[in-house]
């Protein structure tokens, strides 16, 4: 499932301007007062290095409800209250500091008012960066990479694991999960640019199996297998407090373990030729989608009577677990007067892919991305991007979730400012699958009230067949209601 | 990032001479010479080194907000760079913004790092036009292109708030620029701006730059605070320098766009 994170509102969510027209506002000074004051020199700030650190928070609350209430267990309403705090911390000239921190409260609500509730605190950013010599620096802790240069479709940027367990989200937040790794960075020569990063430990997306609204199981519209709708079945039943201490656990019944030698690593290159951003990248870690192995309707009928007795566990017939993938991936960004042109493209020999009925194959893939951004000042921001999958080697006949052999899709976001300081947001943000002719449009309005708090207003809007991103969450059309405060 | 004053002077600067007809200037240093004096002078701090500015913004209703920037900059070899990361207010802050010069016909790079999605963006064509955290400085501003390209000519010496000052004409030409020529007036002993005058392509004045303060800081003697009056849209800015170290040295890490945020 591809997370719908359009970063291209960052910059204009940022550029906040004043925009006022015509009109001149009485000086608070005069224009032609001047004074010298060049008796005595103003003492000047120590050439010593004196530590600093700054410190940032958010706290955020969205309500959002379901536009039509389907029953069967459907959250009708959802919310969600975060805390996200930040320190940054320059402790020596040669070394930095960063600890940051979030807290998040999920409430959901059902039809008849059953609630379930989960708190989840996470250690986010946490690193030293240390500073060995003029151009190498060495960043040790919790981190989050960024390669690549798409917004929509990171095709080329998968270092981190994601937070899929919400599904289709406009925020600006980045769904990457930070975890624990080496980073060395260093210049060759002045143009070109390595990073070499190393992560130990393996860790999973953190992704719903089933019991939320955007589970992968809970809405498989595609799946046609049985043994997948008896377990969902079984798994309904579990009592709600639990339900999110086992979906890990479905996601991969067998799990690398923490030795080194399931450790990742991966290299990139970077350089700005003539005005061209360039990157290209290596990496060796593990391919994060599981590898289902689901017994057929026949297998099922055959293991039903040791099941049964006993004599057959559910884990003999059904296994999840993780392979080792490598991925290349290119990038390239250019200014072509005020368009930024982009694109990334990754090639991986075999990735996980599944049938529609939940078993898994492991083919070659090249995934490519490409871009294109406009912006007018600040009032209006326009970017497209367009998606591109071709599987290598695919069984003909084979039918594949969610997706097709060659996969088209299109995003796109237009944001404009209005006010004084940008104070008004109108963004209008949507994808479509051209391969399945599914969509997801997501409208909504921004308020700054000021520099520290604003208000959001919107909707989620999915629709499209049943084999498709925008089909599979049909069912969850919602309008949503936000506050942030920052400090 | 020491560069925004820097060219909100040198845009200045460099935009040529422009549509009112040239005025024969007395003897003493050409248009050039006194465009370099300026920029050797480094009159707001910015060219190499530390400082920590704030911006206060007024609108046109009369609403004042105000931001606050750590600005960090140098030069390698002939080009500069310059950083600069957004203190306050609560909402951008942990922005960064890097500015690269490069050499030649080419556009200086400019990118901007957002910490919540924790990437680096360019920014690009008008964009660079737009306003710089909402003052009436836009993103073009940071650069200094216009300064040193811009065709300059000396114009009749004049006064600024009781002070002589040498007026020189940059004609713009830089096609993306909103901007077709400023006008300097410079104080003739320190070689500081003390006006600045901002013409749009049609010859209307757009913005007018006051120099409000100068002091020795570091032992140079800069503009310490200045107002920025933007005429079309009725707001204006006031810029300080809060503190400077101008003899700050920095690693080639910290104008490493990957390494924003870091």
């Amino acid at each position: 499932m591809q997370r719908w994170s359009p970063g291209v509102f960052a910059t204009t969510l940022l550029l906040c301007s004043g925009a006022a027209l015509f009109a001149h506002a009485d000086a608070p000074e005069e224009e032609e007062a001047l004074v010298f004051d060049l008796e005595a020199e103003e003492e000047v700030e120590s050439p010593q290095f004196k530590p600093r650190h700054r410190f940032r928070g958010a706290l955020s609350d969205e309500v959002a409800v379901d536009l039509g209430f389907e029953g069967d267990g459907e959250h009708v309403v959802r919310s969600v209250h975060r805390l996200l705090l930040t320190m940054d911390g320059e402790i020596r000239p040669d070394l930095k500091a960063h600890v940051s921190g979030r807290m998040t409260w999920f409430a959901w609500f059902e039809e008849d008012g059953a609630a379930r509730y989960e708190l989840d605190p996470e250690l986010r950013d946490t690193w030293l960066q240390w500073s060995l010599g003029d151009s190498t620096s060495l960043i040790v802790g919790n981190q989050t990479w960024s390669w690549g240069v798409s917004d929509v479709f990171p095709v080329a940027d998968g270092i981190n694991p994601r937070d899929l367990i919400h599904g289709y989200t406009t925020s600006l937040e980045t769904p990457k999960i930070p975890v624990f790794g080496v980073t060395l960075r260093s210049a060759l020569g002045d143009h070109l640019r390595f990073e070499a990063v190393w992560v130990p430990f393996f860790v999973p997306d953190r992704a719903a199996v089933f019991a939320h609204d955007f589970a992968i199981l809970g809405e498989v519209l595609g799946s046609s297998s049985a043994f997948i709708s008896t377990m969902q079945a079984q798994l309904d039943a579990l009592h709600p407090s639990i339900i999110d201490d086992v979906q890990p656990l479905l996601v991969a019944t067998e799990r690398p373990d923490e030795g080194l030698e399931n450790s990742s690593a991966g290299l990139r290159l970077a350089a700005n030729v003539r005005g061209v951003d360039l990157g290209a990248s290596y990496f060796f870690g593990w391919d994060r989608i599981p590898v289902f192995a689901v017994p057929s309707d026949d297998e099922l009928g055959e293991a039903l009577p040791g099941l049964l007795s006993g004599e057959t566990a559910v884990t003999d017939l059904f296994a999840s677990s993780h392979a080792r993938r490598h991925w290349v991936g290119v990038d390239l960004a250019v200014a072509l007067g005020d368009f930024i042109v982009r694109g990334e493209s990754a090639w991986t020999p075999k990735k996980t892919i599944y049938r529609d009925d939940l078993s898994s194959v492991r083919l070659p893939i090249v995934e490519s991305t490409g871009g294109l951004e406009y912006s007018w000042e600040t009032t209006i921001t326009a970017m497209v991007e367009v998606f591109h999958r071709h599987i290598f080697d695919l069984p003909e006949g084979a039918d594949l979730f969610l997706a097709g052999q060659d996969q088209l899709q299109i995003a796109a976001v237009l944001a404009t400012r209005w006010l004084e300081f940008d104070a008004l947001q109108i963004t209008l943000a949507g994808m479509y699958g051209i391969t399945q002719g599914d969509f997801i449009l997501s409208p909504s309005v921004t308020w700054k009230v000021s520099d520290t708090f604003q208000v959001e207003a919107g909707g989620r809007l999915f629709e499209g067949p049943v084999n498709s991103l925008g089909g599979a969450f049909d069912s969850n059309d919602e309008v949503f209601l936000q506050t942030r405060v920052r400090f | 990032m020491n560069r925004w004053l820097a060219r909100v002077v040198s845009v200045s600067c460099a935009m040529g001479m422009l549509a009112s007809s040239p005025v024969m200037a007395a003897d003493g240093p050409t248009a050039d010479e006194i465009v370099d004096q300026m920029i050797a002078q480094d009159s707001f701090g910015f060219e190499s080194g530390e400082v920590t500015l704030s911006l206060e913004i007024r609108s046109r209703r009369g609403d004042v907000r105000v931001r606050t920037l750590r600005a960090r900059g140098d030069r390698k070899g002939d080009l500069r760079r310059s950083r600069v990361d957004i203190v306050d207010p609560p909402d951008v802050r942990g922005t960064a913004i890097l500015l690269l010069e490069q050499s030649g016909e080419r556009d200086d790079l400019q990118y901007i790092y957002l910490p919540e999605y924790k990437k680096a963006k360019r920014i690009t064509g008008s964009q660079k036009n737009g306003s710089f955290l909402g003052s009436d400085l836009t993103y073009a501003d940071l650069e200094s292109r216009d300064t040193k390209d811009g065709k300059k000519t000396r114009l009749a010496d004049g006064k600024v708030a009781g002070q002589a000052v040498y007026h020189v004409r940059i004609e713009v030409d830089d096609v993306e620029s909103d901007y077709g020529h400023l006008d300097l007036y410079i104080h003739q002993k320190y070689h500081l701006p003390l006006k600045m005058e901002f013409f749009d392509r049609s010859k209307e004045l757009t913005k007018t730059l006051f120099a409000k303060k100068i002091q020795k800081k570091g032992g140079k003697i800069v503009v310490s605070r200045m107002l920025l009056k933007n005429h079309k849209r009725g707001t204006q800015t006031v810029l300080q320098i809060d503190s400077m170290d101008p003899k700050a040295t920095f690693t080639d890490t910290i104008f490493d766009k990957d390494a924003l945020g870091r």
